[in-house]
């Protein structure tokens, strides 16, 4: 009964072109304006299931369509005389789930793949997220089928489609429970994983609504479904119940903290970026190695190594990599970044004051004076000529040299009072 | 032509204007952040993207058997779906003209419509399909900016996607008709 009613979706061709449609149907959310999840593995496979986003709603206004037919076509009547009338009504929502579902998973193998290829850390024992996404997207084309089958008109498939895109953008924002989202982030998801339970909640909410829903959309075939089904049915949507309450809109509770590994480049000095975002390392890694020259030839004592810190993490004995968040998933890094990170040989604790006594003005100042003096060294930037620093920018470069020695060794001991500006 | 526009979906066109005025009076001025949209997304930028969905939902020709013998030509028909679409769009239109942020949503409601008939010309009755993924690439352009000036569309660029997709969308339904005629 199940493979005869595949027949609803049309021919082998029909089904393919559905099948393409889907696919790219789901890609506007994926390609976004600067491809940035190709930095993380993480993130593309989360860009990847955040597909549904626009690919579930087409699948539910072609569930709904599916099922119009199968209303005016009669087909509920001729169900009823059939050995297993409830599992031949699912088929075809079950068929247009399916289609779905492959077009996802391509995306998701496409976006990891290339996340891959460019050179990010892979995570396949993540792949564990895919499956729940599946569940939400099967909650998606039941609605669109459900639409369907009760309104009987063809003119509902758009509607069901705004429909479900409309419970998206509620779950996103937290007029509903989050149960609609399947992914998306501004992070890079570095030291940061998938959250387990808010997740698997979400898998059991969406299997619970979507057999509810299912349930709905043809109340007499589904009361003569064998007490097995009706069964399941009723556990999955009384363990839906509670799973709803578990979901809240916070968008960050899908993401929780994860071990921190390092990759790092050996060089003086070494350089070290989180595993998950190790694209643009070879780049700024050599590019700090060149820029160190300078500052050894002035005779500073670099630290070993230079290390990309999460919020909150402070050591002494190390300096920072200073990346803003698009660098962070870039494939390169400037030389204006490579010389900010040389230019804080220590996370000292201070940076993150509000205290002025702590963290005196002239920090930012001299920041800003010594990553220039870096370039101007490396012939990556021109000496000012104007303003109150002007007379020591024209001093021949060894004589500029005490500055830089006395300013590097306060920064590498956090003596953040001790910093004056050049005389 | 009172059956003809029940047939059409007058009544939902009607309820789809209700839908509009109530989205407007609900989120117009709401600002809210979705996943992955780099700033937050004004409420008015939704406006278009519900109307291009829905309200192009009486273009759709659900009856050709119907149409082809009609007494009337293929033209006048497309031409009365093709006002009727565009007076619900209008009722929207002009209801976002009360507000003073919504002049700039006006225009983008009845380009949002034109975008819409131009696509059930190519598409017939899956124009949602496209529109959908579209919809999004919108929001995702407009979050941070819409409505501000830098989105002002000129009168005669209007007036030309206008009339350029009311005659993409007449001429497909007189081809369409033709062909189905000879068959």
């Amino acid at each position: 009964m199940i493979g005869a009613q595949g027949v609803w979706l049309g021919t082998a061709r029909v089904r393919l072109l559905t099948a393409a449609a889907l696919f790219t149907a789901g890609l506007p959310p994926v390609l976004d304006r600067d491809l940035s999840w190709l930095g993380s593995w993480k993130k593309a496979l989360d860009q990847g299931t955040f597909s549904i986003t626009t690919l579930g709603p087409v699948a539910a206004g072609i569930a709904c369509v599916v099922y119009v037919r199968l209303r005016r076509s009669g087909v509920p009547d001729l169900l009823s005389q059939a050995r297993r009338p409830w599992l031949g009504w699912l088929a075809p929502a079950l068929g247009v789930w399916a289609l779905a579902s492959a077009a996802v998973l391509l995306i998701c193998a496409l976006t990891t793949t290339a996340a891959w290829a460019a050179g990010a850390h892979t995570y396949p024992e993540l792949f564990w997220v895919v499956p729940p996404a599946l569940a939400v997207l099967g909650a998606e084309v039941s609605i669109g089928a459900m639409m369907g089958s009760r309104i009987g008109h063809y003119w509902a498939a758009p509607w069901a489609a705004v429909s479900v895109f409309t419970l998206f953008i509620l779950s996103s924002v937290g007029v509903v429970p989050g149960v609609f989202r399947t992914g998306g982030t501004s992070g890079s998801l570095s030291a940061e994983t998938f959250a387990i339970h808010p997740i698997a909640a979400q898998a059991v909410a969406a299997l619970g609504l979507g057999v509810a829903v299912m349930a709905l959309s043809h109340w007499d075939l589904f009361r003569t479904s064998s007490t097995v089904h009706r069964g399941m049915c009723a556990v999955l949507v009384a363990a839906a119940i509670p799973a709803l309450f578990r979901l809240h809109s916070d968008s960050d509770e899908r993401y929780v903290s994860s071990s921190v590994e390092y990759e790092c480049r050996d060089g003086q000095p070494t350089v070290c970026m989180l595993e998950e975002t190790t694209r643009p390392l070879d780049d700024l890694a050599a590019r700090m190695q060149r820029l160190a020259g300078p500052l050894v030839a002035a005779g500073v004592a670099l630290p070993a190594r230079f290390v990309q810190k999460l919020p909150g993490d402070s050591n002494l004995d190390e300096g920072s990599v200073r990346l803003f968040a698009d660098e962070e998933l870039g494939a390169t890094v400037t030389d204006e970044t490579a010389a900010r990170s040389l230019a804080q040989p220590a996370d000292c604790p201070a940076y993150s004051s509000d205290s002025p006594e702590d963290l005196p003005e002239v920090v930012f100042t001299i920041d800003r004076v010594l990553t220039h003096w870096i370039l101007v060294q490396d012939g990556q930037a021109s000496a000012p000529t104007e303003g109150g620093l002007a007379d020591w920018w024209a001093l021949p470069a060894e004589d500029q040299h005490p500055w830089v020695r006395t300013t590097y060794d306060a920064l590498s001991d956090c003596r953040l009072n001790a910093l004056r500006l050049p005389q | 032509m009172t059956a003809a526009l029940q047939a059409w979906g007058v009544g939902r066109v009607g309820l789809l204007i209700g839908a509009a005025v109530l989205l407007i009076e609900t989120t117009a001025t709401d600002q809210f952040l979705l996943p992955t949209f780099p700033d937050r997304l004004n409420g008015w930028a939704l406006v278009p993207a519900l109307v291009a969905l829905t309200m192009a939902e009486p273009l759709v020709d659900r009856s050709p058997d119907l149409t082809r013998h009609a007494t009337r030509s293929p033209v006048v028909i497309a031409l009365a779906r093709l006002a009727l679409a565009y007076a619900g769009a209008g009722a929207v239109a002009g209801y976002c003209l009360l507000s003073p942020d919504g002049r700039m949503v006006a225009a983008y409601v009845l380009a949002a419509l034109s975008l819409a008939a131009g696509t059930v010309a190519l598409t017939g009755p899956w124009y949602w399909v496209p529109l959908l993924p579209i919809s999004f690439a919108w929001l995702q352009h407009a979050a941070g900016d819409f409505p501000r000036p830098t989105f002002a569309i000129p009168a005669p660029t209007l007036v030309a996607v206008v009339a350029g997709s009311c005659l993409a969308y007449v001429g497909a339904s007189a081809v369409r008709e033709e062909v189905q005629r000879r068959q």
